[in-house]
């Protein structure tokens, strides 16, 4: 998902991962010199990217450990955003201090890559490092076939939670690495951070949902074809209100079936939630959704959230205009009913599809656009629907002046966004996100 | 509404837990960590023995 967010909301985090950086690099100094060698570029090097991969290692477990703090300050799409591009930096610094710190040793000692490498991975913990280093690689690899849609998302999604394994072991290495040994403050500032961060993974990914499937119990009440390849499923449990979702939010659902239990995927909320029902609405966009075209009523789901920001909290103006593009309807349908309209107040509903007479949902926004003050228009190709600020503007002159939420497709959500803020619309004012299209 | 003692603890008590068990760990293994590393005490190989 993408996630609309100032240029200054990432300052914040940005500086505090790169304060952290300098105080792993840190200890760096007094090691880097051991032994009477003196300073040198590859030792500095063998040295700096091994902290700072141990550093990176643990800041991308902690970006993606459902934290609710860093989630609900950051968002989890500009959370895996981060994640991503941090894992291709710290994977580069792991190959990086792998080879340099493999190389210093052959030159201190005059010998040969090969010898240096037997003797190496014989000291305390590098084995360990090594299994931590053939599992990144695994990981790795198959996230570039992921990006190349040669792989199926569950099998990365299994293969990618082999990170943990190689991030915990890795750690072993650290520990007993040249540059935190003998320096006990710092290895137990380490390992607090580690056990740390570790905790909230096992608090926020195991514990709290396992907590929650079995307080509310939630199970598939209704399937119920759309038309086209999509359904709506609603999903059936007890005391859902203590979950306080919103409309316009999203949750992470796993269905517990044969097919689909693997993995859990993100479906907004395509109406209110209820205290003893969800809605979700699913188009056929990969395996798992495919699957969950046929899904029985009695399945049993978990669901991780609430998340997203496309809720009426976020709003500012009186009025408002939502811009929905395919699936990306299922938020704005359950904004569309339950946002409020003041008397003179405008709520207006921009839909592009393909089809006005087929579209997703059609009949119950028809229904809902009755009321006073609601507004749907379609947006069909070939029928001036383009979703550019300048059409946009064409259609809502005061567009600037609104409260404007955005879901549909990645790259639509993007260009938009970046038009929009172009175009002069404040960035307070504009409320995005894009739906998922990997992994379906 | 301020919820009773009790009850906070009821609600709170698998993540003090949580915590305590990983300050636990992450202090004994901080401590109990190697205080030297082969890799600081590097010599180059005796002669004769080199490549």
């Amino acid at each position: 998902m993408t996630t609309g967010r100032g240029p200054g909301r990432a300052a914040v985090p940005n500086v505090l991962i790169a304060l952290g950086a300098l105080a792993a690099a840190w200890p760096v100094r007094p090691s880097a010199t051991a032994g009477g060698t003196g300073i040198s570029g590859d030792v500095v090097v063998a040295h700096v990217s091994g902290m700072l991969a141990g550093y990176g290692a643990v800041v991308l477990v902690a970006l993606m450990s459902g934290w609710p703090v860093i989630e609900q300050a950051f968002g989890v799409d500009a959370l895996a955003r981060w994640h991503a591009r941090g894992g291709r930096l710290v994977m580069a610094l792991v190959v990086v201090h792998a080879c340099a710190a493999t190389a210093v040793w052959a030159r201190l000692r005059g010998i040969d890559a090969g010898r240096a490498v037997v003797e190496v991975v014989r000291m305390p913990g590098v084995a360990a490092a090594v299994v931590a280093l053939l599992l990144l690689l695994t990981v790795a690899w198959t996230s570039i076939r992921r990006a190349r849609r040669r792989v199926r998302y569950e099998t990365w999604h299994g293969l990618h939670l082999l990170s943990y394994v190689a991030v915990a072991a890795a750690f072993v290495h650290q520990l007993a690495g040249p540059d935190l040994a003998g320096h006990r403050v710092v290895q137990v500032g380490w390992s607090l951070l580690y056990t740390g961060v570790f905790a909230l993974v096992v608090q926020y990914r195991l514990l709290v949902p396992v907590r929650a499937a079995m307080r509310h119990r939630l199970r598939v009440a209704t399937v119920v074809a759309e038309g086209g390849d999509t359904v709506s499923i609603t999903v059936g449990g007890h005391r859902l209100d203590e979950l306080r979702a919103q409309p316009g939010q999203y949750f992470r659902w796993r269905f517990l079936t044969p097919d689909t239990w693997r993995s859990a995927h993100p479906f907004s909320l395509s109406a209110p939630p209820q205290p003893d029902a969800f809605r979700v609405t699913v188009t056929a966009l990969g395996d798992t959704t495919r699957a969950l075209q046929s899904v029985e009523p009695g399945t049993w789901v978990v669901a991780e959230g609430p998340y997203g920001i496309l809720t009426e909290r976020r709003r500012t103006r009186r009025d408002v205009v939502l811009i929905a593009g395919g699936v990306g309807i299922a938020p704005m349908r359950a904004l569309f009913e339950t946002l409020s309209v003041p008397p003179g107040g405008d709520l207006l509903l921009l839909y592009r599809t393909g089809d006005a007479e087929h579209a997703l949902l059609g009949d119950e926004l028809d229904r809902l656009a009755l009321r006073a003050g609601a507004r749907l228009e379609y947006l069909t190709q070939g029928g001036g629907g383009e979703v550019t600020a300048a059409s946009l503007l064409g259609r809502v002159p005061d567009l600037v002046s609104r409260d404007v939420y955005v879901c549909g497709p990645p790259d639509m959500t993007r260009t938009l966004m970046a038009d929009l803020t172009r175009a002069g619309l404040p960035r307070a004012q504009l409320h995005a996100e894009g739906y998922v299209s990997g992994g379906r | 509404m301020t919820a009773a003692p009790g009850q906070w603890w009821q609600r709170h008590r698998a993540t003090i837990v949580l915590a305590c068990v990983a300050l636990t760990v992450g202090l004994s293994l901080g401590l109990t960590a190697p205080a030297t590393s082969p890799m600081n005490e590097v010599r180059p190989p005796a002669a004769g023995t080199g490549p």
